[in-house]
């Protein structure tokens, strides 16, 4: 059984929250979803509570990122480095490709080291996205920023100061899901209460992971999981999401990308074809998933 | 068809027709056996010194970096992987650990400690058992938990580094002197990395500082294409090797070096004439002969050489001299990437082992790559005694500190290291009473007190009195690396900005940059007039970029204060000029005019930063001088003016008529010419007699008619292209003719290509043959329009020839159509029977040996052949469009070198591959981007024109795949001496 925190886990507007079968979900943001690739503890959750919905995840997190999806031009052509601005067309088109049913949106941990007026351009950017995510996919769901954790040799007034901030940037996250009629995921409020869940401060662990992944099952009224996240079956069914993330991963974002996608990519004729041979990779890995929850 | 035998031989046109898709790799097997005896007998190392194997596979693969730990242990990343994995491959790459457990000098004993990697490019110990490993996109840290030797726990401490292309992933860590790892990225990286401090983003090359303790990662230097090594020196200095074409060169905090996206000015290396260099040291201890204390070690790895350079302080910088080759090979494998000073004071040398060392030149999946191998040697000084092991580990705290007086820079570090394992609070009382021991008369006293400094950074505590005490050494080396460590803890020393304006006025200029760079990290208006001190007219290099660079960091506190005149800057007008045009703000263009304006002897660069930057009211300012009768100023506001029209397409509003007059009546060509330019871009229809007179009138001068004619074709009226066409079917000369025929491409297409066609069957020169053909390869559908045009003329057989070679080039459509066409006119024969060319490649290979490489050389630099005018040999030569060819031989594999020439477009090398930008009006440019900004790039043509195209004209761009160097170069070489010219260059770099 999931263990239902006491702490609140806030959201949400919208209508209740339903998985259909065959749905694709997506998780789109920073360096939260990024490093959820090799943890696979959110993933797993979703999949114990729905085991017989056989849904497609993809994780599309980009380190770095913003709501503007600044970081997603990489080396390409053109000029050498892509425009920053041409981020968001890279991610439009590539959201069009994946035709989500679901996307779960973590922004704002970036954008909360910015001047004065980063807000602003916070608040703006993000309609712009769910804007464009709206006309692509019928439900996004959108997770606050975290906050950061004393210790790790980080000066504890700058984290104070840093997290006044990645408050308001959460204030701001979820008044928007609010007036576009989104749900909203507090992750920032539970979180707050104990100093453990973090790597590094700012990047949570596989346990923080865990945590993160019950706050939104109670957030958005899962029903419980088929078997215990902490089970033997669980760790299986996890260390497979993790191997299908690996091979998305290099799929989608391959060491020398420049000569796959990029600036070079004229240049080397086998690598070119290798990460499309990923693929049935990736789909035997999802048959194996799929499999392993059907058998709970 | 009539022709002259003996001529036919030197016209014929060989094309190469054939689209065979071939794969350029044809099982060419001249590799050498891994044998190491024959590698080992391979070597000649300098007079004095010898080499000897410390380790080789199987104890080790294919290693990406070497660094040693306190226990003298020799920790080595490894990568068969390299340069893709497999799809569906696990990660398998290791960190093996090497040791010489009976101090022999070869290593007895070899464990992996991890093996779950991907290209590793960097390895560096914590000398607590475990390692940092830079592994793709993520810094990781490796530890042995349970004491087995292997590492059981990963820790993640940074993600988001990119993962563009596996020979520029983070790689080569290493420990600074107060602490820090340093880490490199190469070029086609875009790193995106979340820290507790904010995002950093670095595209491009770069070198990375991070602080263990604080998780305070922050980019120290921008830019290099190949950065394979980072050394520090004796008081503190950073070198950057690079392996991409500028050698090494000396790095301080903010540095830029070339090709660093959207940076517009870089620092020059210290050896821009040798092109490639991986891995860098510094010698130092007692083994190495003291005379070679301070040297630079770095490898020529295409060459399979490792120099040594001298290095000498040169103002605020280095400069590095080149002494007698210190370690070559003969064997074509041999491929050093890293260098490291051991433990027993050797140099060791780690050996990627490979014939191939191409990135992207070479297919991923070439099997002549080598996976397997890969050997550390490792080099003594004859009759010189090892230096001794320190057992950091067992040393007592006053011990440790004893060995901060060591020769060896690598004792002093791991010293260093060793102390932040202990008490920080016994560390710092012992240092007290370390530092109360040193003798003042000794030589090195301000040395160790740099170390004591250094060690409290080290520990990450703060020392103010220290770092006071040593701001005041006698020696600058120890003030300069004590202003580095001010830079570091800047505002936690409340008096920092009191001993920074000390600083700035210090005797020593690498004290006065430090101080400069130091100021960068204060964000306030008193650091700014405290850096505004450094400032004077005889700044070198490094020290007027490390001033730009910090009035740059520092604009956003200063720059409002200068618009909102609160500034009263406490240095004169020279240095508030140099800091506004640093920023390269728009915003700083009013307050430059306004100085210009107040000053007796203004600078009047000025006007050409308002030409760059301005607005039209602003340039208005520019009209304003460049319309005064006997103005000094008048060429540079000109000049000024034309920037603003030529890049951005701003106007001034007021004063363009009396500008034009002005200019039209001064004595000088340049101005007239201007004149001419600005009349075209500002589009003044009064001024058209006045060109169409200076593109006739005899005896005007060339750069004034061609600016004429361009500034005609911008018109491009009705009347104009009549004008033109009377003027091309009139008797002109050929200059005149030329510029006609240009303008009127530009004004009627067809038109223009008729004339062309009339021009062609005149007698004319080769010059003329290429400028009229260059005309319309920019021009969509122009080949196929000229093929039309040249129906039923007849032209001469050279023309058609020549022309027919420039056609070629293009690789436009419709280039085999119009080569038809000439060859019809021309009567010229067309031989299009070529042998495939993986057949010619091998038939060639085969015959190599019977080469002479003397004659190669002497063909090689035939003027015909044009390989001197465009590519340089060891930096000397005419032009660098080309990449340089001293030591292609030995870097390349012969089939990629005959290849190159026999069908350039195949063969091109990273970083000489072209652009084509198309413009609205249909022009077409073919070159290499050397510049881009905001608004306009600048291209380098194959004939080493620089064009620049304003960004809001371009329609279109692309990569293209034809090589800038023309195809069919070496057409006109019977087999022999071709075979000599592949001879010569296969031995170039092979030997000094």
């Amino acid at each position: 059984m999931l263990t239902l925190g006491t702490l609140f886990a806030a959201c949400t507007p919208g209508d209740s929250f339903s998985i259909k079968q065959n749905e694709k979900i997506v998780f789109l943001g920073n360096a939260f979803f990024e490093n959820a690739i090799d943890k696979g503890e959110i993933e797993t959750t979703i999949s114990l509570c729905y085991p017989k919905k056989n849904i497609t995840f993809r994780n599309i997190g980009w380190s770095g990122d913003n709501v503007y999806a600044h970081t997603r031009t990489r080396a390409r052509g053109g000029g050498r480095f892509g425009d920053p601005d041409k981020g968001f067309g890279i991610l439009t088109n590539q959201i069009i490709d994946l035709k989500p049913d679901k996307i779960f949106i973590a922004y704002g941990f970036n954008e909360s080291f910015d001047d004065e007026g980063g807000i602003d351009s916070y608040g703006e950017g993000l309609n712009q996205l769910l804007e464009m995510l709206s006309q692509h996919c019928p439900e996004l769901i959108l997770i606050s920023t975290i906050p950061m954790e004393t210790g790790f040799g980080i000066p504890s007034e700058h984290i104070e100061a840093q997290n006044e901030k990645l408050k308001n940037y959460a204030e701001m996250t979820k008044d928007i899901a609010i007036n576009r009629g989104h749900s909203y995921v507090d992750l920032f409020t539970p979180l707050s209460k104990e100093s453990k869940y973090t790597a590094n401060g700012i990047h949570l662990t596989a346990n923080g992971y865990r945590k993160a992944g019950e706050l939104i099952a109670q957030a958005l009224s899962f029903p419980a999981p088929a078997i215990e996240i902490d089970s033997e079956k669980a760790a299986q069914i996890r260390n497979t999401i993790i191997k299908k993330n690996t091979l998305f991963f290099h799929r989608w974002r391959p060491r020398n990308d420049a000569f796959v996608y990029g600036e070079r990519k004229d240049e080397q004729r086998i690598a070119q074809e290798e990460p499309a041979q990923i693929e049935p990779f990736i789909a035997k890995q999802e048959a194996a998933i799929t499999l392993l929850l059907e058998d709970l | 068809m009539m022709m002259n035998s003996k001529r036919i031989s030197g016209l014929f046109i060989c094309i190469s027709l054939l689209a065979q898709n071939v794969h350029a790799q044809n099982g060419l097997q001249d590799i050498p056996k891994p044998d190491l005896e024959k590698e080992m007998a391979s070597f000649s190392v300098l007079d004095g010194f010898e080499i000897n194997l410390f380790a080789a596979t199987p104890m080790l693969a294919k290693p990406t970096q070497i660094n040693f730990d306190s226990e003298g242990r020799l920790w080595v990343s490894g990568s068969h992987i390299y340069p893709q994995l497999n799809v569906n491959e696990e990660p398998s790459d290791q960190i093996v650990i090497l040791e010489d457990t009976d101090n022999d000098g070869v290593a007895d004993k070899s464990s992996i400690f991890y093996d779950k990697l991907i290209i590793p490019g960097g390895i560096l110990p914590d000398n607590q058992g475990g390692a940092y490993v830079a592994n793709g996109d993520k810094l990781i840290h490796l530890s042995d938990v349970d004491g087995d030797g292997k590492a059981d726990q990963v820790d993640v401490l940074l993600t988001g580094f990119g993962t563009e292309d596996t020979h520029h992933t983070l790689h080569r860590l290493g420990w600074g002197p107060g602490g820090k790892m340093y880490m490199l990225q190469g070029y086609y990286i875009s790193s995106h990395v979340e820290t507790a401090y904010g995002p950093r983003h670095l595209n491009g090359g770069g070198l990375w500082t991070y602080d263990i303790d604080t998780r305070r990662l922050e980019i120290f230097t921008k830019g290099y294409i190949n950065p394979w090594g980072h050394s520090i020196n004796y008081w503190g200095q950073s070198f950057e090797s690079d392996g991409a074409g500028t050698g090494f060169g000396h790095s301080f905090p903010n540095a830029v070096f070339r090709a660093s996206p959207g940076e517009t000015l870089a620092l020059p290396s210290l050896t821009p004439e040798r092109p490639k260099a991986s891995g860098i040291e510094i010698i130092s201890g007692k083994h190495f002969p003291a005379s070679w204390r301070g040297d630079v070690i770095t490898h020529d790895f295409r060459a399979h050489i490792t120099d040594r350079y001298s290095l000498r302080e040169n103002g605020s910088s280095y400069e590095a001299t080149l002494e007698p080759t210190f370690l070559k090979s003969a064997h074509k494998s041999f491929r050093p990437v890293d260098v490291k000073m051991g433990p027993d004071g050797a140099l060791y040398i780690a050996d990627w082992y490979s014939p191939i060392i191409q990135h992207g030149e070479v297919d991923f999946r070439d099997e002549r790559r080598d996976h397997q191998h890969g050997r550390i040697w490792r080099i003594t000084a004859k009759g010189r005694p090892l230096v001794h092991k320190p057992d950091y580990k067992e040393s007592s705290i006053p011990e440790l500190l004893e060995l901060l007086k060591a020769e060896e820079n690598w004792v002093r570090l791991l010293a260093k290291q060793t102390l932040k394992t202990r008490e920080a609070s016994q560390v710092m009382s012992a240092l007290d009473k370390w530092l109360g021991t040193l003798d003042p008369k000794n030589a090195d006293y301000d040395h160790h007190r740099l170390e004591a400094l250094w060690t409290v950074q080290t520990l990450n505590l703060i020392d103010i009195d220290l770092l006071k005490s040593v701001l005041q050494s006698k020696t600058a080396g120890a003030r300069s690396a004590a202003v580095r460590v001010l830079y570091y803890w800047n505002e936690k020393v409340p008096d920092a900005l009191d001993l920074l304006k000390v600083a700035v006025q210090d005797p020593d200029a690498v004290v006065r940059r430090e101080a400069i760079t130091a100021l960068s990290q204060f964000r306030s208006i008193g650091a700014f007039d405290i850096a505004l001190l450094a400032y004077n007219e005889d700044m070198d290099d490094s020290y007027a970029f490390a001033l730009r660079q910090t009035c740059r960091i520092l604009s956003k506190t200063w720059l409002p204060s200068v618009l909102n005149s609160n500034l009263t800057p406490q240095a004169d007008d020279s240095a508030l000029i140099f800091a506004l045009k640093s920023t390269e703000d728009p915003r700083a263009t009013q307050p430059l005019i306004n100085l210009f304006k107040n000053s007796e002897n203004p600078d009047s660069d000025i006007l050409l930063v308002i030409g760059r930057l301005g607005n039209a009211e602003e340039l208005n300012f520019l009209a304003d001088i460049a319309s005064t009768q006997s103005s000094p100023y008048t060429s540079k506001a000109a000049n000024g003016l034309l920037t603003a029209a030529r890049d951005r397409g701003i106007f001034p509003n007021e004063n363009q008529t009396t500008v034009l007059q002005n200019l039209f009546a001064s004595t000088s060509d340049d101005d007239q010419a201007t004149a001419c330019a600005l009349a075209g871009h500002w589009n003044s229809k009064e001024y058209t007699d006045v060109l169409k007179q200076n593109l006739t009138k005899p005896n005007t001068s060339y750069v004034i008619k061609n600016s004429a004619a361009e500034a005609l074709a911008m018109f491009g009226t009705e009347d104009i292209r009549d004008f033109l066409i009377q003027i091309i079917s009139e008797d002109h000369p050929i200059n005149t003719t030329r510029l006609a025929v240009n303008s009127l491409v530009q004004v009627d297409l067809e038109k223009g290509i008729e004339a062309i066609a009339n021009t062609l069957s005149k007698e004319i020169d080769n010059s003329t043959i290429e400028y009229l053909i260059r005309r319309i390869v920019r021009k969509e559908g122009a080949f196929r329009a000229l093929s039309e045009a040249l129906e039923g003329k007849e032209i001469a057989a050279e023309t058609a020839s020549y022309a027919s070679r420039y056609v070629q080039v293009s690789g436009r459509e419709g280039a085999e159509e119009l080569i038809a066409a000439l060859a019809k006119a021309g009567a010229v024969e067309i031989n299009s029977a070529r042998p495939g060319s993986d057949q010619r490649t091998m038939d060639l290979i085969s015959k190599l040996e019977t080469g002479d490489a003397a004659k190669g050389k002497e063909i090689y630099h035939r003027a015909q052949l044009a390989c001197i005018s465009c590519h340089k040999l060891k930096g000397v030569g005419l032009s660098d469009i080309g990449p340089d060819l001293g030591s292609i031989g030995a870097s390349a594999p012969v089939d990629y070198i005959i290849e190159s020439l026999t069908e350039p477009s195949k063969k091109i090398k990273e970083g000489y591959k072209s652009s084509t930008i198309t413009t609205g009006n249909g022009d077409f440019y073919n070159g290499s981007i050397i510049f881009e900004d905001a608004n306009k790039i600048t291209l380098k043509t194959s004939t080493g024109v620089e064009v620049s195209i304003q960004k809001n004209k371009i329609k279109s761009r692309e990569t293209s795949d034809v090589s800038m160097m023309p195809a069919g170069l070496t057409d006109a070489l019977n087999e022999s001496e071709l075979i000599d010219l592949f001879k010569y260059l296969t031995e170039l770099g092979k030997s000094q």
